[in-house]
């Protein structure tokens, strides 16, 4: 029994053509055969050097949440026996302050490096996130449907949403913890939410997760999980829904139930 | 949904069911269903002067410039699912040629041009039917980014104090981002009273000759633009309109 879990993200046709790098970016890692930790950053359009805010962000942010569950280690399965809200304390402040030494090294503001920030752990008695921005973040416990952990925080219009670097990030970061056998975490930037996500109820749309979800506990290895989600991400029926540059982060457990 | 059934290949069969999965867009047990999402709008609506002043060329101009704004929307996949126009025409009264629609549906419309400017009035309607049309957007669950209104004329209102008023509320749209609001000068526009209708944000442009054409090329551009980003239409960098517009001090 063990986590297949992968990462990845892919440059968007519209900054393909436009010349714009790539403003996602994120990482995952597993500290120890428990647990799963991600941290993924979609760099804000209207900021110019925003493709280096989020690698600074994620950079900052995955060592940070691994020694803050090393310190506090859940029991029975959990990620940490912290609350959410302890756990993830502090996590704007560490990141806010990677960014600005980036942007200073840059002779660049803070602004200039804009982007949101999507933090999970998980382990196999639960699942903890932290969120600015738009991401979002789908879980579905052993014999249970998938559930949207954290609502993507959108402002009036659609192209709006709210970053790491915004002075009242500390007060915009979200956070939500779900306990119980974690079965599947699937948890993407704002590209693929349009295809994911019901708008108008809120609610996972089950028939994109469960393929994913399927193909993730069925598959050999990691990597082999890895190349399915790059070569999906690169794919031309997807390409042809979405713009905008993706990160998709999936996690199964692979073990006796489902 | 395709894909060869991974679980059934035996040992021997692994390596060829994974490079099949490789082909298949890399989820060998079907692809994802994606939600069938409306797209995001992109709502722009034009206030058009059709009084007396724009017969002739002027208007056929304008009709031709609406022509190739379609045009140039719809040779955009994406844009033409995103972007809706609606068009308030005022010349003698204010009329509501074109409530808003997606750029495939839309029927160019032949406007005519008599009577007087009532401008005021028209900006009023303007404001009115965007605030409305968001409404819907959000009611249907619909995502939409700024709404654009771009005001043309060539003279001045001529409905009293009405335009200040209107001019008032259309500013405040502006500046407190329920809106766009772009103001365009016609050879003949009262370029002052035009200034104090712009929005401090953007002031008003003068179309250089009756350059409609290039204007709603600049217009398709744009709102193409904005209808493909993820940032405020603020700060987005628009293309330069050197191509139409003279710069007015």
């Amino acid at each position: 029994m063990s986590w297949m879990a992968a990462l990845d993200y892919r440059q968007g046709a519209s900054h393909r053509r436009a010349g714009i790098p790539c403003q996602d970016f994120g990482r995952l890692a597993l500290p120890d055969e428990n647990t799963v930790i991600a941290a993924f950053a979609d760099g804000a359009g209207s900021a110019r050097f925003s493709h280096l805010g989020a690698r600074a962000a994620v950079d900052a942010a995955l060592p940070w949440i691994r020694e803050r569950i090393a310190d506090a280690p859940g029991l029975r399965g959990a990620v940490s026996r912290l609350s959410p809200e302890r756990l993830f304390d502090g996590l704007t402040n560490t990141v806010q302050s990677a960014i600005r030494e980036t942007a200073n090294d840059n002779r660049l503001s803070l602004d200039d490096l804009a982007c949101t920030l999507t933090v999970v752990a998980l382990a196999p008695n639960g699942v903890s996130v932290a969120q600015i921005g738009d991401g979002i973040v789908v879980a579905r416990l052993s014999h249970q449907d998938y559930t949207l952990l954290i609502q993507p925080d959108r402002g009036e219009y659609a192209n709006e949403t709210s970053f790491v670097t915004d002075p009242d990030a500390a007060d915009r970061l979200r956070v939500r913890s779900l306990e119980g056998p974690v079965r599947f975490v699937s948890a993407a930037t704002d590209g693929l939410a349009a295809v994911s996500v019901d708008n108008r109820a809120q609610t996972p749309h089950a028939p994109f997760f469960s393929p994913i979800d399927l193909f993730t506990r069925q598959s050999g290895s990691a990597l082999e999980v890895h190349d399915g989600i790059r070569a999906f991400l690169a794919s031309d029926r997807l390409s042809a829904k979405v713009e905008d540059d993706l990160t998709l982060m999936v996690c199964g457990w692979r073990g006796l139930d489902g | 949904m395709i894909g060869a059934p991974y679980t059934l290949a035996g040992d021997s069969g692994v390596d060829l069911v994974v490079i099949e999965r490789r082909e298949r867009d890399g989820m060998g047990l079907g692809l994802p269903e994606f939600v069938h999402n409306p797209e995001n709008r992109c709502p722009v609506a034009l206030l058009l002067d059709t009084s007396a002043s724009m017969r002739g060329e002027p208007i056929a101009e304008l009709n031709a410039g609406l022509r190739s704004f379609q045009h140039h929307i719809l040779s955009d996949e994406l844009a033409s699912l995103r972007v809706e126009l609606s068009i308030v025409a005022f010349g003698g009264d204010v009329r509501m040629v074109q409530d808003f629609v997606t750029v495939d549906e839309l029927g160019p419309p032949q406007l005519e041009a008599s009577g007087n400017t009532p401008m005021g009035e028209a900006m009023d309607l303007g404001l009115r039917m965007v605030e409305a049309r968001k409404a819907v957007y959000r009611s249907n669950g619909i995502h939409y980014y700024r709404p654009w209104i771009f005001l043309i004329t060539d003279g001045a209102p001529t409905d009293g104090e009405a335009w200040q008023h209107a001019a008032m509320r259309m500013q405040e749209a502006d500046l407190t981002g329920r809106a766009t609001f772009f103001t365009v000068g016609v050879q003949g526009a009262d370029m002052d009273i035009l200034r104090e209708i712009s929005s401090p944000n953007r002031p008003p442009l003068m179309l250089r000759g009756l350059m409609f054409r290039d204007l709603f090329r600049w217009l398709s551009a744009s709102v193409r633009r904005v209808s493909m980003s993820r940032i405020g239409g603020e700060t987005l960098a628009l293309p330069p309109v050197h191509g139409w517009a003279e710069i007015h001090p």
